[in-house]
């Protein structure tokens, strides 16, 4: 594993996670940062990784936390705050470029996470932007010596060259999500739709079978759906 | 039935025959397959579509189709790391048994992409990776242990590559014929055999042969001490003091004056005399049961001895 390697990973990681301070607890924040600084000191230094008993009373230490902050394990807000941790953590053991990947992997992840949040236009810039960093260094895993400006290239290219056909698919799910909105009225919506729509079933029972699954969405935070 | 068939298929697919000249990696040989990790991103994937559907993300949308079709696109990488690309096997020096052969191969990358990562490996799990640079020709040599004297061949090499993204593997099958001449071990240390002088004048002392005739330019394995130090001071660069030996007398190496029992050993043997008889500079000749070579030296016939010894009892195959 080159530094240049492990420096782009903290980079990607950097820029994937530093949205998300904006939202969580204060001293999830902080520790991501420190933990992101312990390993770039570490790579810098040379030094070896901290042991195993180390890492798992920090993500003991976490889960306690987790528990006292949010009340609970399960739902959108504390997923999005464990896999950050995770993230972040998982830093601290890596050594081989399996790590590697699950760590570029796990940041393409946190990515889509950021949209809960914010849809706007400089969001998605920056998400673009986001994304060039962690292809480049996705290149640089499977190119230990490549240098920088033809992997730039590389991931440059690998990008353009994917938005035809992606706009090719989003088109097609976008008229798929339209046909079933024609249907159901508004796929994304659990609130029962009018009975105008072809739907033969009766407004109370759908009511009753969406209301489970909006319980529990509200009770993971989403308000606004 | 099923191992047959199998065999069939893969002999159909696969086309293995041992070529010589230039190899161009055209479609029909380039072959690729998703790795572990593709299949793993595939799944990330899909896990982000559930997410997207589920929480209605119009970016998470893109995102996920703009990775998807990334992932697909970087197949088309891979492949093009490979394709068109011209291989030749060039020229192998020979090695002593217990040394590595050196298999030299000449990549010769036409079109104005530089070409990472590829990787060559054999059967035995060397592996060696390397870059080719944009119209450029890159040599690389493949490292094959040679464990017993004769023609050493180099075998089948995959040539693989997983770049730019790890999530496919292209690879082709290159299966060439060359093959590296190896010498016999010679032994650690053997007096030379006593020389036939023509007027039967006894044991001649190759010590006391110090009829110093003139330098030439030092080559590896020379003895140190025939190293002219005086002419490296002058600045005349590294030289080797010549000895002759008067015309006639001749060191005959006969593989019946070697004193070990078996033929392996006794060839060990005269190989260690055709260094050391060419280090110190005497005429020498060999004598083998399938013929005999006329006394000279130099490294043209310390190489004709090397290479009769190396193959003696050898059956060629080609």
């Amino acid at each position: 594993m080159s530094k240049q390697l492990i420096y782009g990973l903290l980079l990607s990681v950097l820029m994937v996670t530093a949205p998300h301070a904006d939202h969580l607890p204060l001293w999830v924040s902080a520790l991501c940062a420190t933990l992101l600084a312990w390993r770039a000191y570490l790579t810098y230094s040379g030094n070896p990784l901290p042991k195993r008993w180390l890492l798992l009373a920090i993500t003991f230490a976490c889960m306690g936390g987790i528990l006292v902050g949010f009340h609970t394990l399960f739902g959108r807000e504390v997923g999005v705050t464990l896999l950050i941790l995770l993230t972040t953590l998982k830093f601290m053991e890596l050594r081989s470029p399996r790590d590697a990947t699950v760590l570029i992997y796990l940041a393409c992840f946190i990515i889509i996470t950021n949209f809960f949040y914010s849809q706007s236009i400089p969001t998605a810039l920056y998400m673009l932007a986001t994304l060039f960093v962690i292809v480049t260094t996705w290149v640089n895993l499977h190119g230990q010596r490549v240098p920088l400006r033809p992997r730039a290239h590389i991931a440059a290219t690998l990008l353009v060259q994917a938005v035809p056909l992606t706009l090719v698919l989003w088109a097609a799910a976008g008229c798929l999500r339209q046909q079933r909105a024609g249907r159901q009225d508004g796929a994304g919506q659990f609130e029962p739709p009018d009975p105008v729509g072809g739907s033969r079933v009766p407004r109370q029972l759908r009511r009753q079978a969406a209301a489970p699954r909006a319980n529990v969405l509200a009770r993971a935070g989403v308000v606004e759906f | 039935m099923l191992t047959a068939l199998k065999t069939r298929f893969f002999t159909w697919l696969f086309r293995p025959k041992i070529e010589s000249g230039t190899v161009t990696l055209t479609q029909r040989r380039i072959f690729i397959l998703p790795t572990r990790r593709g299949l793993a991103l595939a799944f990330v994937l899909v896990l982000m579509l559930l997410g997207d559907i589920n929480y209605n993300l119009s970016l998470g949308y893109v995102l996920t189709f703009l990775l998807a079709m990334m992932a697909v696109m970087s197949m088309l990488h891979t492949f093009r790391n490979l394709a068109h690309m011209e291989i030749r096997a060039g020229h192998t020096d020979a090695v002593f048994s217990g040394e590595a052969a050196q298999f030299v191969l000449h990549f010769h990358n036409h079109g104005k992409l530089p070409r990472y990562q590829l990787c060559l490996r054999n059967d035995n799990g060397n592996t060696v990776s390397f870059n080719v640079p944009a119209r450029q020709d890159s040599e690389v040599a493949f490292p094959v242990a040679a464990a017993q004297r004769g023609w050493l061949a180099l075998g089948k090499l995959t040539l693989y590559t997983e770049f730019p993204l790890g999530l496919f593997h292209a690879w082709s099958y290159l299966h060439f014929d060359t093959r590296c001449l190896v010498y016999p071990k010679p032994l650690a240390e053997a007096p030379l055999p006593p020389g036939d002088a023509p007027d039967g004048a006894g044991k001649r002392s190759i010590t006391g042969d110090d009829d110093f005739s003139g330098l030439r330019n030092y080559v590896a394995g020379d003895a140190l001490p025939r190293i002219a130090w005086k002419a490296f001071a002058r600045g005349q660069g590294l030289q080797v003091k010549q000895f002759s030996t008067p015309a006639g007398e001749e060191l005959w190496l006969d593989i019946a004056s070697a004193p070990d029992r078996n033929d392996e050993d006794k060839l060990a043997r005269m190989t260690r005399w055709v260094l050391d008889a060419e280090a110190l500079g005497l005429r020498y000749g060999l004598r083998l049961p399938d013929g005999e070579l006329p006394a000279s030296n130099g490294a043209a016939q310390r190489d004709e001895c090397l290479r009769r010894i190396a193959l003696f009892g050898v059956i060629e195959t080609k």
